[in-house]
């Protein structure tokens, strides 16, 4: 009993990870319908910006967790930047233009980012700091748990819920969900188009800013391709749950997660992967919208 | 992700090495086979991966080999003739692994040097013996299979897997006296051929009862749920024979679980990440690494005398591997240098296999399949300025005992 609230709770950080990064894909798709296959990459690059602010002299020398929340801030800024300024210059003229296009493009800017990364920072692993804080455990019972993962699961928790009230309760968040639906009569209705797809690809790659910086200072190993396979197993949580639903990513990526920590923890740990994709093809056949994904009419 | 790239970057490869190979066969076809023009550079290949998940590996070797080189050609190189290095990237895959061994072949290379993953030089080995037993200086590839088939172009510096297996188990019933054994490997090929090496040395033993034998998925960043599988087993020591990205994990989360067994690694499990990334756990007196003499462990002069060169042209350590890189590309330097007249194929796989030198991974013969005749290894564990320092050692004749006693 005590192994598997273990399981579950480690289930659960694993999938807060998962999670977060899917967010950011059902962002993107939300507004444009388009999978940005660039955004796994982007916690990558995160985790790098975050990783050169901590090695820093001067940020080494401030409190712990001021350090890590301006590392995460610069992450923050810089990927929300790389993430704009790869809007403006490639993706903004294949949106509705070529869906082929804009996959293949971010295809190759994810292959183009670790390949930049790794000639920066070579092909060796780095590690964070390791910080007490990461090693932190609390003992309830037979169960030990990292602190670590209370914060990860929690902060997942919070952002999802930010993000819920975000496009049900502001004006931003009420004219994304209108250009989610109709892209011609959002313009019309005054809705500014693009400020909005820039604010969904920023908002994405802020949280996988979060999740690259979160992920060094916990596991504290970070490589070039540390990114891919994240960005795909978050795809397939979005797709799992329902791509373009807010609570759709966070419940395919808590699934995901727990799945995965199950399958090692009571079956063989080498089928991990065969259970998520596996699950993906279930799902999909049976509900091919996703868990909590609504049916999406054709539009003319 | 590693895969996914991989599979994409080979297809890549593929079709412009296709490309690229079309008039360069027919070229050599026209040529014929004389290898060595005349006074010009005598070229030697590397084939190590300089791209994919082992990279950092692939880049060290060439660095290794580099070495070398510049070394011979400020002396004066060998004849007369400057020493010239083609590097060919087998990408640690099979199928990048025949391109790579092809470029080298088209590129009239007189002997390669190199061969990291078993999975990307076996093809490359065929491939060098089908084309007159072109001399392959195998440098890390430990697979059995590398020397079984018995060509006579192939001399290992590097030990084998069967050798790891046995010493492991050795070493995990013998030093640390395990009852219930856990064994997990990463699935990859490698790993779970020794992986089931020990399985079966641990039963011809009798001595101790294997409790978990599974393999967990490489890449992920949480093993938790794995490691706790292996406490509820009842299991006193775990060993794992998977690759050092997830040993440095496993590490930092069987120290954050504070487990209580003991955890073991296997011959890829060392490199220093693993102690960067959780020195707490590298310290832990149940925790070792059973390994082959490898770059920062060596304690000789020769030892020392490549890192500080390979410090002063890099300015960076060595990776664990290079030395086996650095010995093979000497040992192939000096079969060059015996005789600079005749670098013929096969006097030059005879010289290979005679060579009897001291290098920085001790001394090195080799037998009648050309594998190294002795061939020591370590148990290791962080010590307290942050590198590895041996524990125990391992002699070809005298077994396992605590270093320093």
């Amino acid at each position: 009993m005590e192994t598997l609230v273990q399981v579950l709770i480690i289930g659960g950080t694993v999938g807060s990870f998962y999670a977060l990064v899917a967010l950011g894909y059902t962002m993107v798709y939300g507004i444009v319908r388009l999978i940005n296959f660039a955004h796994g990459d982007l916690v990558m690059v995160a985790s790098f910006i975050g990783w050169v602010m901590l090695e820093q002299a001067w940020v080494q020398a401030m409190p712990t967790l001021l350090g890590i929340l301006l590392a995460a801030g610069v992450a923050i800024a810089g990927t929300a930047l790389l993430s704009l300024t790869l809007l403006r210059l490639l993706y903004a003229r294949l949106i509705g233009r070529s869906t082929l296009g804009f996959l293949l493009v971010t295809l190759s800017v994810a292959f183009a980012m670790e390949e930049i990364i790794k000639l920066i920072f070579g092909a060796r692993e780095r590690a964070y700091p390791n910080y007490s804080l990461a090693t932190e455990t609390i003992t309830i019972g037979a169960i030990r748990l990292a602190g670590m993962d209370l914060v990860v699961i929690g902060l997942a928790g919070t952002l999802m819920v930010g993000m819920i009230w975000f496009a049900q309760r502001t004006m931003t968040g009420a004219a994304m969900r209108a250009l989610a639906i109709d892209h011609d009569a959002a313009r019309l209705m005054g809705v500014n188009v693009t400020a909005l797809i820039a604010a969904a690809f920023a908002i994405g790659a802020a949280l996988a800013a979060v999740t690259g910086v979160l992920s060094g200072v916990y596991y504290g190993r970070i490589s070039f391709d540390m990114g891919f396979m994240l960005g795909l197993k978050a795809f397939t949580a979005a797709v799992v749950g329902g791509i373009g639903n807010i609570g759709g990513a966070v419940l395919g990526g808590l699934v995901i997660g727990v799945l995965e920590a199950l399958v090692q923890g009571y079956l063989a740990g080498a089928w991990s992967d065969a259970f998520i994709f596996g699950a993906l093809i279930l799902v999909l056949y049976l509900r091919p919208q996703g868990i909590l994904g609504e049916r999406v009419a054709v539009r003319a | 992700m590693i895969r996914t790239s991989d599979a994409l970057g080979g297809g890549r490869r593929a079709v412009v090495a296709a490309v690229a190979t079309l008039p360069l066969l027919a070229l050599a076809a026209c040529q014929g086979s004389d290898a060595e023009a005349d006074g010009g550079p005598i070229r030697i290949g590397v084939l190590a991966p300089t791209s994919g998940s082992v990279s950092a590996d692939g880049e060290g070797m060439v660095r290794a080999s580099q070495l070398v080189v510049d070394r011979v050609n400020n002396e004066g190189g060998i004849g007369g003739r400057q020493v010239e290095l083609v590097v060919a990237d087998d990408a640690c895959e099979a199928q990048a692994g025949t391109q790579a061994a092809q470029k080298l072949i088209n590129d009239k290379v007189v002997a390669i040097v190199g061969g990291f993953c078993s999975s990307a030089t076996l093809p490359a080995i065929e491939l060098f013996h089908r084309n007159g037993d072109l001399p392959f200086v195998v440098a890390v590839s430990s697979n059995p299979k590398v020397t079984d088939a018995g060509y006579p172009n192939i001399t290992r510096y590097i030990g084998r897997d069967d050798q790891e297996a046995p010493v492991a188990t050795q070493y995990v019933l013998t030093q640390l006296k395990s009852t219930k054994l856990a064994i997990m490997n990463d699935n990859s090929e490698f790993s779970r051929s020794v992986a089931e090496n020990v399985t079966t040395n641990v039963a011809a033993a009798g001595t101790a009862e294997i409790v978990y034998n599974d393999s967990i998925q490489p890449g992920q960043n949480d093993y938790r749920a794995a490691l706790e599988r292996v406490r509820t087993t009842g299991a006193d020591t775990l060993l794992y024979t998977g690759f050092y990205p997830e040993f440095g994990i496993l590490a930092k989360q069987w120290k954050s679980l504070d487990l209580p067994y003991q955890l073991v690694g296997g011959a890829s499990s060392i490199d220093l990440s693993v102690i960067e990334s959780s020195p707490e756990a590298a310290r832990d007196d149940r925790f070792s690494i059973v390994t082959y003499p490898t770059a920062s462990l060596l304690d000789n002069p020769n030892a020392t005398a490549f890192r500080e060169a390979y410090q002063k042209q890099y300015n960076a350590e060595p990776a664990q591997y290079d030395v086996f890189q650095y010995d093979a590309t000497e040992g192939l330097v000096a079969a060059l240098k015996e005789d600079p007249d005749d670098l013929s194929t096969e006097a030059l796989n005879e010289r290979l296999r005679a060579l009897t030198f001291e290098g920085v991974t001790g001394q090195i013969s080799f037998d009648d399949r050309g594998d190294r005749k002795a061939f020591p290894f370590l148990a290791v564990r962080a010590g307290t300025d942050g590198t590895f320092a041996p524990v125990f050692q391992f002699a070809p004749n005298g077994g396992w005992a605590a270093v320093g006693q």
